[in-house]
């Protein structure tokens, strides 16, 4: 066996062999080369934006004849939240130029919430899903936050995509992600054609949003965000409708909401790591 | 042409190519020497480095940490979810080594051979339900840090084997020796100590019994949910194909998906192994 240093200038390499129990650096192994000189990035904020909003509107009605004699009720009830469509959200940023023929970027993070989002997710706080305040060794992405329906993340890694126009680059990038809206919307019962009955009880409304369903996230309680309203027709006198709709969307008496939420996050960020080349 | 020269008033030792043929070869300031002194600006032409950080082992070796119950979760109001109701942070905190080097080194914790980054699967059951864990380092410890998602049945409590490599930060000028072999000992050093053969450096080990270090992104966002790619390659969606919501007290069917739905793959890493 060789033993000593060899250096073949067509490799190139450097291969320690040695047959010493002490010599650790094996023939079949390759050293990692990592720059002595940290790439640091101290209280970096990244920022995750608010989401595009909708608003999800509940209207629902019942009716009852014969609650008296000849008489006939109506109940009315409306509720309106926020609600967010689905929506995809990249943002990729180079951070610096990687060294030429540099491949891995090994670091340490620190990150910590600096703005969480304003109001629950739903009805519980939106999840840190990643240690605030300590060092974590890392090579790859981040999962931050996560939601019923919701998550977002950030990757730090060197560009390696030839096409890309980040080739190259040291890049932060951040992702937001909102599912699809639940299912369900739509005409409840009769929908919004009021029944009445000669006798026994008729349902219907709905549950519209605006421009996309969403999932309702902001669903405060009290006027003007949920209305009711009854009235007792006495002597019952069958007319179409038996009453405009007041608490239906666009109702004189509709529920009514002004969006107050932000959910949007910020992350402040310390990174030290060192640019790297498998050997 | 590729070269292997020593400095000595600089204490440095290197491997590279020269980016010409100006100046002396002996004179660390030539423009031929330039990936000698300035490794940094030419980081492409240089294949070994005296001064380069070759990611020496302080510790390695494995430990078995017991994991507790994860309890269930109701769903919320307003939607009916099919499966994975909550996601949890900061479900407990577990050490996973003391180191005591006084400073915050670079580590590596991994489960069956699987390097983890932050926020990575290691225990799921049906529905969805979900551990992770994010190990992260003290100038004392190394520690896990778990959070989860969670549905509505409790995930059993688990004990799980961690492999784990704490590294040094690289050695400073230990003495004045600019390159010497001992051939009782079989130990290579060079420029000033800063490298030595005997110290245990991670290697890359193709083929061998590795980690995998992930490069690059590991976690994709679609349609609000995330998909891990683990450090192999193997694909993780907590919020299974099957998973949809609707409404609660719906006007209509049907439910919609809650599912991940894009189609992210990477399976670029690195496999290395402590010698």
């Amino acid at each position: 066996m060789t033993k000593g240093l060899v250096f073949d200038p067509d490799i190139p390499a450097i291969e320690f062999k040695g047959d010493s129990r002490d010599a650790l650096v094996v023939p079949s192994g390759k050293l990692i080369n990592n720059l002595p000189t940290p790439y640091t990035l101290s209280s970096y904020n990244v920022v995750f934006p608010d989401f595009t909003k909708d608003v999800t509107y509940k209207h629902t009605w019942s009716s009852h004849s014969n609650v008296g004699p000849g008489t006939w009720d109506l109940n009315e009830f409306c509720s309106v939240g926020i609600s967010i469509p689905g929506q995809e959200y990249n943002n990729i940023t180079d951070l610096t130029t990687a060294p030429a023929d540099a491949n891995l970027f090994t670091y340490r993070i620190r990150l910590n919430r600096t703005v969480a989002p304003s109001h629950n997710w739903i009805n519980a706080p939106v999840s840190k899903m990643v240690v605030e305040n300590q060092w974590i060794p890392c090579t790859g992405s981040i999962l931050v936050e996560a939601a019923l329906g919701m998550s977002r993340a950030l990757s730090i890694y060197i560009d390696l995509d030839t096409g890309s126009s980040h080739f190259g680059k040291l890049v932060i990038h951040k992702q937001q992600s909102i599912a699809n809206g639940p299912g369900g919307y739509g005409s409840i019962g009769s929908g919004e054609n009021i029944q009445v009955p000669a006798s026994g009880d008729a349902t219907g409304g709905e549950v519209v949003y605006t421009t996309a369903a969403g999932v309702p996230v902001y669903n405060p309680t009290g006027s003007p965000y949920i209305k009711s309203r009854y009235e007792l027709y006495d002597p019952f006198v069958p007319v179409a409708p038996i009453n405009p709709q007041l608490l239906r969307r666009g109702g004189a008496q509709q529920c009514t909401i002004t969006d107050v939420t932000n959910y949007g996050s910020t992350w402040q960020i310390d990174v030290v790591g060192r640019f790297g080349r498998q050997g | 042409m590729v070269c292997l020269r020593a400095f000595p008033d600089e204490g440095i030792v290197a491997l590279y190519e020269e980016p010409s043929t100006s100046g002396a070869i002996d004179d660390i300031d030539a423009a031929r020497n330039a990936p000698a002194k300035d490794p940094d600006s030419y980081f492409d032409m240089v294949y070994f480095h005296s001064t380069f950080d070759y990611m020496e082992v302080h510790a390695a070796g494995s430990v078995s940490i017991s994991h507790s119950t994860i309890a269930a979760v109701s769903a919320p109001p307003g939607v009916n979810p099919s499966s994975v109701y909550d996601w949890a942070s900061a479900v407990d905190d577990k050490l996973v080594y003391t180191h005591s080097l006084g400073y915050l080194p670079f580590a590596i914790v991994a489960t069956t051979d699987m390097i983890i980054a932050p926020s990575t699967k290691v225990q799921s059951d049906t529905g969805g339900r979900t551990r992770y864990v994010t190990p992260y380092v003290t100038t004392t410890e190394l520690r896990l840090w778990e959070s989860a998602s969670k549905t509505a049945s409790t995930l059993g409590s688990t004990s799980i084997t961690y492999q784990y490599i704490v590294f040094k930060e690289p050695a400073g000028d230990e003495n004045d020796i600019l390159w010497e072999f001992d051939p009782d000992t079989g130990i290579w050093q060079m420029g000033r100590g800063r490298f030595r053969t005997n110290r245990r450096y991670l290697q890359t080990a193709p083929g061998g019994s590795p980690l995998v270090l992930n490069v690059g992104r590991n976690v994709d966002l679609k349609n609000g949910a995330p998909r891990f790619i683990l450090a192999d390659g193997t694909i993780y969606a907590p919020i299974g194909a099957g998973t949809t919501w609707i409404l609660a007290n719906a006007a209509s069917t049907p439910a919609t998906s809650l599912a991940y739905s894009g189609t992210f793959t990477n399976d670029d890493g690195i496999e290395v192994q402590a010698p």
